[in-house]
């Protein structure tokens, strides 16, 4: 058994102040609420949900890009929720983030190959005399010219300016990166192109990857094993073909059923089966108390009725329904 | 201004006349009436078109100083403010807040009647009112772009908050303030005419636009050239440097494109 | 009931004349859902609005002809152009954040237009409004119908926005992206709710996307658009099962599945769309292309391969 390289263990990251000097009752945002998940060497964990769901929260939150207002996470041993400014900075190489927006995420005025070197400066990881030539063997790896180094972000298109915000990960070393919804701004025939890259450069640099998105399909192609958010809580995870194979969860379940599937035949398959979601996600400053599905989940009444249990007062615990498959609903306890 | 800026540099050169070389025999000619006056002369005697030119000199060197220090001041102060915040950023907010709402002229006025007349006096009380201008204007450049992505980004690779200001931040804040001193370069050639036209700007002998609008009053109805010429100067001057801000600020707006 | 021909719309711009649209003609049966499919820069977008001229005449060109009901669209004036908008043709636009209007309640705005068209009273026309929310699924129509649009979640502002679009009972709705900016499980309900729509009211629709998952869901015909032309038309069945040309091939391909996990590599189309300033004098999609040969310098002209299934590809039905 691998030793996980990121543990994440009861983090939470809250917005808005519970009772502040301006602020009237309470305002509180669980954005993520308790999460525990652990991220093993070399593989592709991806997290999907919704809009609202935290995901993005989430990622961010391991990153210390905000910073979480409980709990831990663990990077190769190291909480990086305890340190601070210098300290943290300095660790800051070994994990990385892909922004989704590749027109907002790099800086307009800042010339390419300094937007590459940064991080090669910042961490002294070469010579100054050798970052310019370190630079352009990244742009070659990310599938760029080398002689865009000199050019500005507003000359390239998305995509190129994504494989830019790669390549700026890339510099720093890391071994893990976190992905936020790296494709969701580009074309769909650009899509493929990027992913087809970070595949290969798992493989080559031995990177570990945490994939969030909202395409389930991309999701399940590039990762290992996927966690599945909404509103704040992971709702269930296991590997890929378990969850499109034997989804556990009633709104895993749901979700499966929406997407839609680029073959007619089993649209129409589908579409004979399908039982829609009603309503629409409750708000994350006012969640349901219990299980925070219960006000759209189809089989409220089969737990009501068999286990005599209320989903809208008791909070479902997340566990281990079968072997390598966890999940979070008082159908499996 | 290019005009302007140069007469103002090369003034020395340039003027047929010091600008305080007096000739009582020639007092209050009117423009084209002696040879060596082609623009008349004034209640001394001293030429107009030399007073003029060392005007420009005048303006330039105040509107421009009052500028820089507004700008070394004012700048590092609104970022400093916008990006951290806290209590040093309320302080100043305050201090903005009231320095706005005093009617700036007669704060300048008040300065000068405390610290008295005279060149570094003027350039003293109008800095005061014009560093508040950039404070803020770089404040607020700097609240909203510190939220921009490649800021984040900026962190998550581990830059540190003062490089993030200098290398990220400023540079691309800066277009709205460069817009707002190129603005502010007439405002202070104005300011500086309105006072040494009450009398309280630049001291004797020294030419200044607004002094000689000013000293003219008693000869204006007949010797109309000695106020027409100086406030023609200060209109036109005003003129170029408010269509240089307008062409800067075009400038440097990002590029529009079409989105279909 | 609603034939395009030879639509061509240019944008001059101080870069040189942006070709967004050129030459794209296609046909609308009555209860169909035809879907236009492309990517961003093929010129679906622009192709729709300007069937109903709601591109600034001083920002583009446009040339061919859109025949509806006898008339056509781009010779109408624009009072003539006014009577149709809202009334026979609506359209439905992709961000449902803004495209209501935040100060006006929404009885008020589904109101407008049939009052407007119809001059019928007041009264009779918010019943009309309270029937098109409840149509379209907002729970407690009688009493939210005088809410703002700010009180309303992404996807039941996308069903007011159709509710609206519904009030004249027109005979086409055009949909433009409607559901990219919407969660999968309310794009679902849209969905849903659009064919019944169909089902009940006899609508026709054009629906554009990028996501070939939806057209498979939703659509009787597909247009494949790439750099301003239709690269192949087809039936559903056809585009998915037979794709004849490179692109439409090269976007199935490339797509990850979500209904089998493969180990290989997504078999993505390399390279990028055409500028459509300096539009390329040969077959737009050459570059890209790994069926190309010398023919294809030249641009190549519509084929039908069967009734219902036209390429735009000088290898037509030989791949």
């Amino acid at each position: 058994m691998t030793e996980p390289i990121v543990k994440v263990k009861n983090l939470s990251m809250h917005f808005g102040q519970a009772s502040g000097f301006f602020s009237g009752p309470q305002r509180l945002v669980k954005a993520v609420d308790n999460v525990n998940l652990e991220v093993f060497e070399g593989e592709t964990l991806g997290l999907v949900g919704e809009s609202g769901c935290g995901k993005s929260t989430l990622g961010r939150s391991i990153l210390q890009l905000y910073k979480p207002t409980t709990g831990t996470v663990q990077y190769r041993g190291t909480d990086l929720v305890k340190l601070e400014g210098k300290a943290l900075r300095k660790m800051r190489n070994r994990f990385q983030m892909i922004y989704q927006d590749p027109y907002a995420s790099l800086n307009p005025r800042m010339k390419i190959a300094d937007i590459i070197g940064e991080p090669m400066y910042i961490h002294q990881l070469h010579p100054r005399s050798e970052i310019r030539s370190e630079v352009e063997k990244i742009l070659e790896m990310v599938g760029l010219a080398r002689d865009f180094a000199d050019r500005y972000p507003h000359e390239f298109s998305g995509g190129q300016r994504q494989r830019i915000g790669i390549a700026r990960a890339l510099a720093a070393q890391p071994d893990f990166i976190v992905a936020d919804e790296p494709i969701s701004a580009l074309d769909v025939s650009i899509q493929a192109q990027i992913i087809n890259l970070m595949r290969n450069l798992q493989q080559q640099l031995k990177l570990t990857y945490l994939f969030i998105a909202h395409d389930l399909a991309v999701v399940r192609h590039i990762s290992d094993r996927m966690a599945v958010m909404y509103l704040g809580k992971v709702i269930e995870l296991t590997d890929s073909n378990t969850i499109y194979e034997d989804p556990l969860h009633p709104y895993t379940q749901s979700l499966l059923a929406a997407i839609p599937i680029p073959d007619p035949e089993k649209e129409r398959e589908r579409e004979a089966n399908r039982v829609l979601l009603e309503g629409e996600v409750p708000s994350p400053e006012n969640p349901p108390k219990g299980c925070a599905f219960c006000t759209r989940c189809p089989r409220r009444n089969e737990v009501l009725g068999n286990k005599k249990i209320d989903c809208s007062t008791k909070a479902p615990l997340f566990a281990e329904a079968k072997p390598g498959h966890w999940t979070a609903c008082h159908l499996y306890t | 201004m290019g005009f302007i800026l140069f007469l103002a540099l090369f003034a020395d050169l340039l003027s047929p006349f010091a600008y305080d070389r007096v000739y009582f025999d020639r007092v209050l000619l009117m423009p084209f009436e002696h040879p060596e006056h082609p623009l008349g002369t004034d209640e001394v005697g001293r030429d107009y078109l030399s007073r003029l030119i060392y005007g420009a000199r005048t303006s330039m060197m105040v509107s421009l100083s009052v500028q820089m220090i507004a700008l070394i001041i004012g700048l590092p102060i609104g970022a400093l403010a916008g990006y951290f915040g806290g209590a040093f950023d309320f302080v100043i907010s305050r201090i903005i807040d009231i320095m706005t709402a005093f009617p700036a002229l007669l704060f300048t006025i008040l300065i000068i009647s405390v610290l008295g007349g005279g060149m570094p006096t003027i350039i003293v009380a109008l800095s005061i009112t014009s560093w508040i201008v950039i404070a803020r204007i770089t404040r607020a450049q700097i609240l909203t772009l510190r939220e921009q992505e490649y800021c984040t980004a900026a962190r998550g690779i581990g830059a540190s908050e003062w490089r993030i200001l200098f290398r990220h931040l400023l540079p691309n804040a800066m277009s709205p303030i460069l817009i707002a001193v190129s603005f502010g370069i007439p405002t202070a050639i104005f300011a500086e005419a309105g006072l040494s036209f009450l009398g309280l700007g630049v001291n004797d002998p020294i030419a200044s636009w607004g002094k000689m609008v000013g000293a003219s009053n008693a000869y204006v109805r007949v010797y109309w050239h000695l106020a027409l010429l100086p406030t023609l100067a200060i209109a036109l001057t005003m003129l170029g440097f408010s269509f240089l801000g307008d062409g800067l600020r075009d400038a440097l707006d990002p590029k529009q494109k079409i989105r279909v | 009931m609603l034939e395009v021909e030879d639509l061509h719309v240019h944008f001059p711009t101080p870069d040189g004349v942006v070709q967004a649209v050129n030459g794209i003609s296609y046909s609308l049966g009555k209860k169909e859902i035809l879907a236009i499919v492309g990517e961003s820069g093929s010129g679906k977008s622009v192709g729709v609005l300007s069937l109903l001229r709601l591109i600034p005449a001083r920002d583009c060109k446009v040339q061919g002809s859109v025949n509806f009901e006898g008339k056509n669209l781009l010779k109408l004036s624009d009072p003539e152009m006014r009577e149709l908008r809202g009334n026979r043709i609506a359209m439905v636009f992709q961000d449902p954040m803004t495209s209501l209007n935040p100060v006006l309640r929404i009885g008020d705005q589904i109101q407008e237009s049939v009052i407007e068209h119809q001059g019928i009273s007041e009264k009779i026309a918010k019943s009309r409004a309270i029937e098109l929310l409840e149509l379209v699924g907002i729970p407690e129509a009688g009493k939210r119908y005088r809410h703002y649009p700010h009180q309303f979640s992404g996807g039941m502002r996308q069903r007011i926005m159709i509710a609206a679009g519904l009030a004249c009972e027109p005979s086409i709705l055009i949909a433009d992206e409607p559901t990219t900016a919407l969660d999968v499980t309310i794009q679902a309900q849209i969905i849903d709710l659009v064919k019944k729509l169909r089902r009940e009211i006899g609508m026709s629709v054009i629906w554009i996307t990028h996501d070939l998952g939806i057209v498979a869901g939703l659509a009787d015909r597909v247009a494949v658009m790439y750099a301003g032309k239709i690269v192949e038309f087809a039936t559903v069945d056809q585009l998915f099962k037979t794709p004849q040309h490179p692109y439409s091939r090269g976007l199935l391909n490339s797509l990850p599945r979500l209904d089998a996990r493969s180990e290989k590599p997504l078999d993505a189309i390399e390279g990028l769309p055409p500028n459509l300033i300096n539009y390329p004098a040969s077959c737009p999609f050459l570059e890209r292309c790994s069926y190309q040969t010398e023919h294809c310098q030249i641009p190549p002209e519509m084929r039908s391969i069967t009734t219902t299934h036209e390429v735009c590809c000088h290898h037509a039905g030989k791949l």
